[in-house]
């Protein structure tokens, strides 16, 4: 990426059917997928009957809910923890989870180093012009100071053309202003790359799909976020000349 | 399913939106959660899961059938006060482990962040830099990242870091077997094809 970001992370997300009570720290701790002493000593374990558990550990946060797997890298830790302890966990451990769709997530967050470049890249993805009469109004606004203004909030692209073997893939990226980076400077890009897993030669559906696929794919779509990104990135330079 | 639009706001008052919606406390639990179940976009600028979730992947496709009835359950992770500090990776290596002694290990390492323009280089790391944890993890072709950051307080006083972190790293899987086969199969046709 042309544009170092100020926060690059991953997320996989799983659709299916899940017993969030299974997925506590010492049970991952003793699958050796985290370390013992940093289960042992976590202090942020959230768990709501038998619907939900949460928790965060320096390398990632997991939310695991009765039709939901929820894994977010975090910091600066390579998203690759995330990838190894959701092979490990469906791979190894819980092969028999009916694993339905995935999701293969990767958000950036960068600084273009100017509200004024921010905001028109905003224009460039959206162009006021556009919206008529109303855009031009919106426009008014811009002799104003800069928290009156309006603008593009958020905009997402879908690709559905996709034809990997055994899987629908579709990809989608957003690009919406960051508030994670000061002064209204930054731009936030979150790629989504979703696969429906259906196996026309498995009658019951498990996780093996999905982690056959995540190993497959997970370089492809990190590669093909950074290529997203990496355009938005260059419509970030291309407008402060 | 309903869209939280007041999260897309940037200017103004977004800050102190966003933190009304997904502030540090406890106290916001149990949370309403509505919608579609076909999301897999995580979507959000970290604190801001709510409002792209129910934005939604596909939702054209979403019918009424498919929407689940409002449920109250926690939809965020309770979070303990985060330390006042922000951490930036200022040089990332892979490394894989080649020779372990009793007090240092010899590593390859590949520099992630300026991987096109240095080649791998070999070095000679400490054990007592690794993370009790992490230890029992230390072996011959055991892979690793190493990270040298810098640490920023909420002060502004910034401090350097290294740190070594090992991958567990899943092994042979079924699918793995499972993929590699029908890959062979592949091959195996299209070389047949080529006859």
């Amino acid at each position: 990426m042309r544009i170092k970001p100020e926060l690059d992370n991953a997320s996989i997300v799983l659709l299916g059917s899940f017993n969030p009570r299974i997925f506590q720290p010492a049970w991952f701790a003793q699958h050796k997928m985290i370390g013992s002493k940093e289960a042992e000593q976590l202090t942020n374990l959230f768990q709501f009957k038998e619907q939900v558990v949460a928790f965060r550990v320096d390398m990632f946060e997991l939310n695991v809910q009765q039709n939901r797997f929820v894994i977010n890298s975090l910091d600066d830790h390579p998203a690759e923890h995330i990838k190894d302890l959701v092979i490990s966990c469906f791979g190894k451990h819980l092969p028999h989870t009916p694993v339905t769709a995935m999701g293969i997530n990767r958000n950036v967050h960068f600084d273009t180093g100017d509200f004024e470049v921010r905001d028109r890249v905003g224009s460039r993805l959206a162009p006021k012009d556009a919206w008529g009469k109303w855009g031009e109004e919106i426009q008014k606004a811009y002799d104003e100071p800069r928290d009156k203004r309006g603008g593009m909030l958020s905009i997402t692209m879908l690709q559905q053309n996709l034809r990997l073997e055994g899987y629908n893939v579709s990809v989608q990226a957003k690009v919406e202003p960051s508030y994670k980076v000061e002064d209204g400077r930054g731009i936030f890009v979150d790629v989504n790359n979703h696969f429906e897993l259906s196996d026309d030669e498995q009658s019951i559906q498990d996780a093996s799909l999905a982690v056959e696929t995540l190993e497959a794919n997970w370089k492809t779509s990190m590669s093909r976020a950074a290529m997203i990104v990496d355009q938005i990135m260059a419509l970030a330079e291309e407008q402060k000349t | 399913m309903t869209t939280v639009n007041e999260a897309f706001m940037l200017t103004g008052d977004f800050k102190s939106t966003n933190a009304t919606l997904h502030g540090d406390s406890i106290d916001e639990f149990p949370a309403k959660i509505s919608g579609s179940t076909d999301t897999v976009s995580e979507g959000f600028q970290r604190e801001s899961h709510e409002h792209s979730n129910e934005t939604g992947f596909l939702p054209q496709k979403t019918t009424k059938e498919e929407e689940q009835p409002d449920i109250h359950i926690p939809l965020r992770i309770p979070e303990t006060k985060r330390p006042e500090h922000r951490t930036e990776a200022l040089q990332q290596w892979e490394g894989v482990v080649e020779t372990v002694g009793d007090e240092n290990f010899t590593a390859r390492l590949r520099d992630l962040t300026n991987n096109e323009h240095y080649p791998s280089e070999i070095a000679e790391l400490p054990i007592e830099d690794i993370s009790d944890d992490d230890r029992e993890l230390l072996q011959t072709g055991a892979v690793f990242y190493l990270t040298v950051g810098r640490s920023i307080s909420f002060n502004g006083r910034q401090q350097r870091f290294g740190r070594i972190v090992f991958r567990r790293l899943p092994g042979w899987t079924p699918s793995t077997f499972r993929r590699a086969e029908k890959r062979a199969k592949n091959l195996s046709r299209f070389l047949d094809s080529k006859d």
